[in-house]
């Protein structure tokens, strides 16, 4: 144990910086552990909270800033980008922007606390046009809370964390390897079964110009506008007779939609 | 969104290739949007 304080009494505060700055850049590696080690760290009389709480909360901000000019000049392409390692990418999209939708900015105090909405929501704040200083100040306010969390989470555990490391690494091999065997199950099969889906979709898939000759040859089918409110808005038009239905409407409106007769539909 | 729509009995699912801006980039008609969706009408671009 007097080891591992000794590591982290040397190295604590960079591996603090270094590992919340490429978490919140989207890079996948856990930086909780650092977070709560140095909180227990400081119970035990190795440095103070302060530093750690200050280093997480740049590191963060600094990690979200390069999403938020990304998604500033690059748009929902950028969204897309993050979500594309998401297992439903347009799902993963339109959940990040109904969470805008229904929360406005304060979504970025609470997107640190919810996995994958913390990477997702600076570039949305980008792409809405948000005045830079207000997106800092509430950006900063979410990582300080977040960080906070953690660091006192570790500062109330203090000597029984470094114990329970102990314990765990202990069991770590048999433990892991169950759960690892697990999840690669789960997400071979999530992966099949959307390959599966998209493969069926790539083949259904119509032609604008196929579109237009059977509407022109007065084919019964509804459209269905799948985007969301606001590029609808933007762009001020939609396809000829097409229902505007935005995924967050889904549930409430899929009625509107006829069944029996092809369905077709669209984003941007 | 087609998954989901399947899920809730909207089996007859076709994507439109390209989507929206594949539709205007052949200069197909539009139809404006209007935010109450009480009225609509045809404009047509390119074609």
């Amino acid at each position: 144990m007097n080891a591992s304080i000794e590591f982290l009494s040397t190295y604590g505060p960079m591996l603090v910086f270094t590992s919340v700055l490429l978490e919140q850049a989207g890079v996948p590696i856990p930086c909780t552990p650092w977070l709560i080690a140095s909180g227990a760290l400081a119970r035990l009389g190795h440095g103070t909270i302060a530093l750690p709480i200050a280093l997480a909360t740049v590191a963060a901000s600094l990690g979200h800033l390069v999403w938020f000019f990304a998604g500033r000049r690059w748009g929902s392409r950028v969204l897309r980008l993050v979500c594309r390692v998401s297992l439903e990418p347009d799902v993963c999209v339109q959940r990040t922007e109904n969470v805008f939708t229904r929360y406005g900015a304060r979504a970025l105090i609470v997107a640190p606390f919810i996995p994958g909405l913390t990477t997702l929501a600076p570039p949305l704040a980008g792409m809405s046009g948000m005045h830079l200083r207000r997106y800092l100040a509430l950006d900063a306010i979410g990582d300080l809370l977040w960080t906070t969390s953690f660091v006192a989470l570790g500062w109330l555990a203090g000597e029984p964390f470094f114990r329970l490391v102990g314990v765990v690494m202990g069991y770590a091999g048999s433990a892991a390897g169950f759960f690892a065997g697990g999840l690669a199950l789960y997400l071979a099969y999530k992966l099949l079964q959307r390959l599966r889906f998209r493969a069926q979709l790539r083949v259904d898939r119509l032609s604008a110009g196929e579109l237009k000759r059977r509407l022109d040859a007065g084919e019964d089918m509804v459209l269905v506008d799948l985007r969301h409110r606001r590029e609808v808005e933007d762009s001020g038009s939609t396809l000829p007779g097409a229902l505007c239905i935005s995924p967050e409407e889904l549930d409430r409106r899929h009625k509107e939609i006829a069944r029996g007769r092809d369905v077709i539909l669209f984003c941007s | 969104m087609a998954l989901s729509l399947k899920r809730r009995g909207i089996d007859r699912v076709r994507p439109l290739e390209g989507g929206y801006e594949g539709w205007v980039s052949e200069g197909f008609p539009l139809q404006q949007w209007v935010p109450a969706e009480t009225t609509s009408t045809s404009i047509a671009v390119g074609a």
